[in-house]
């Protein structure tokens, strides 16, 4: 979700796309384009100067014997500090500490880069492989791999991963498959092409599953110790539709976001102990889910000021090199535009005074 | 007959006869020195001398009252703005000078109606925001033109 739109931009600055796409000579598409990249700066320093994402340190959980997916959030903090309402709001998660000890982070660290928009980088045989953004766990993309008959999809095709994974003990996924009853393999690939594989299935169709396998129970005679990762597959025994994603090597935990959670690793049924305590360093956006109105404003105040520079620059083509024929003076035109630069940068910090920002305190 | 004494034609003479004026105000290299626009590009300052010439106002003077009349006279007002560089050679003085002199002498121009020109008057004025370094000097004046449609 962005801090503001095309038409709050607009709104600000008084201009529309017609008259942007007149001043500056560009297409409709490219004035939109144009404008979504100014709000992403604004964003950006928003976020900056709000301090944002903003940390959350050691954040305490506690395992009731039979969940293993924990939404991150204060429900379970000890001193009942509840003003903050994280879960979907999560951006990243830097460290996971399991009782004393400090959990080694996942491979990949953001648990998703592997199954995040790499569709391009798979092969399959039987296998058709496209980046999907509706059924996504993850991240913004899942790998959507449609099996035309029994058959595989690798990772990546040029087979170069060169990983060693000996140093994590599990490996976790989110799977969905059209079919219930087909049955599944992931496998993993040395520099020769050989392979280990570990065998799934899911309990219904269509459903989203964690799946969780441990390294030492995979078939086959690799050792990991010596050998790296240099592929990774995913068999079908039979036609199905499935979506794979989060996909990662980790040590006893690993997460997912934007969803916002922390899932217990370990294989299979392993559930994360009654009374167990995991403690959680992350970062959330607290404007993620929705924007305040201040905020909203800025960053239209703040876009609009890139949008009139802009402007103003495209005015400096054609006019401000020209004076008037008589004195010889510049024409008194152009500082209409550079005052309503002035006034919005302006608003942008009075609506970001609403958050704290320029005193000492505040949100952050 | 074709018409004569039309503010474009006067205009575009008035332009003439300044660019002929002086020899640091002729066309050169495609640079010109003398306008007619009311505003000018900036990098044109590179270029000095520089003449910006207006017509105000162009005023008919009918000698018939109410009769549809396919031509007759017009008082045509004008200035000339010239600017130059604080101690060029020619300045701005000699220039304006050299300018009404030229006109006075040689502004007669049945082509184009111009009978003559007069009451011409110079005066040294800066510009309260313009450069520093540059000299400007207004001429004023009149000329008679014989216009037909």
């Amino acid at each position: 979700m962005t801090y503001c739109s095309e038409e709050d931009v607009y709104n600000a600055t008084g201009m529309n796309s017609s008259i942007v796409q007149e001043l500056s000579g560009k297409t409709e598409q490219e004035v939109t384009s144009m404008i979504n990249s100014f709000i992403s700066q604004a964003e950006a320093r928003i976020k900056r100067e709000l301090k944002i994402p903003i940390t959350i340190r050691k954040e305490r959980h506690v395992g009731d014997g039979h969940t293993i997916i924990i939404s991150l959030g204060p429900q379970d903090d000890e001193f009942g500090i509840f003003d903050y309402d994280p879960e979907n709001k999560v951006e990243e998660v830097y460290a996971v500490y399991h009782g004393n000890r400090r959990v080694k982070l996942p491979y990949p660290k953001d648990c998703d880069e592997l199954t995040e928009q790499t569709a391009s980088s798979w092969a399959g045989s039987n296998a058709t492989i496209s980046d999907e953004q509706t059924e996504v766990k993850c991240g913004s993309y899942s790998i959507k791999i449609v099996f035309s008959s029994a058959g595989e999809a690798k990772y990546p095709s040029s087979a170069n991963l060169a990983k060693k994974i000996k140093p994590w003990k599990y490996i976790a996924f989110w799977f969905k498959s059209s079919d219930a009853s087909a049955k599944f393999q992931l496998r993993l690939y040395d520099k020769d092409g050989n392979y280990e594989y570990h065998e799934f299935t899911v309990e219904k169709a269509n459903v989203w599953y964690p799946i969780r396998l441990a390294v030492e129970d995979f078939t086959g005679s690799i050792d990991w110790s010596d050998k790296r990762l240099y592929q990774i597959g995913i068999y079908a025994n039979k036609a199905c539709t499935v979506y794979f994603d989060n996909f990662n090597f980790n040590d006893g935990w690993w997460w997912s976001y934007p969803s916002g959670t922390i899932n217990y690793g370990g294989k299979d049924d392993d559930k994360f102990s009654s009374g167990d305590v995991v403690y959680v360093t992350y970062g959330y956006d607290p404007f993620k889910v929705s924007v305040p109105a201040e905020i909203q404003e800025a960053c239209a105040c703040l876009a609009g000021v890139k949008l009139i520079e802009y402007l103003i620059g495209a005015r400096l083509r054609t006019t401000a090199f020209e004076v008037m024929s008589q004195t010889i003076e510049p024409p008194l035109d152009r500082f209409t535009l550079e005052n309503l630069r002035t006034r919005l940068i302006q608003r942008y910090e009075r609506a970001m005074a609403s958050f704290g920002y320029g005193f000492i305190g505040g949100l952050a | 007959m074709s018409s004569v004494g039309t503010f474009k034609q006067v205009k575009d003479k008035l332009i003439a006869l300044i660019k002929a004026s002086h020899s640091s105000l002729n066309d050169s290299d495609n640079i010109s020195h003398v306008f007619g626009e009311w505003r000018i590009r900036m990098y044109r300052l590179e270029n000095m001398p520089i003449v910006t010439v207006r017509i105000s106002p162009y005023q008919q003077w009918q000698l018939l009252y109410g009769k549809a009349s396919s031509g007759g006279t017009a008082i045509v007002s004008w200035s000339a703005h010239v600017f130059q560089k604080k101690g060029a050679s020619p300045s701005a003085q000699e220039l304006a000078q050299a300018i009404v002199e030229y006109l006075a002498k040689k502004g007669r121009d049945p082509s184009t109606g111009i009978c003559y020109f007069y009451e011409m008057l110079m005066r040294e004025s800066e510009p309260e925001r313009g450069p520093s370094n540059i000299t400007r000097i207004i001429i004023e004046g009149r000329m008679l033109v014989k216009y037909s449609y």
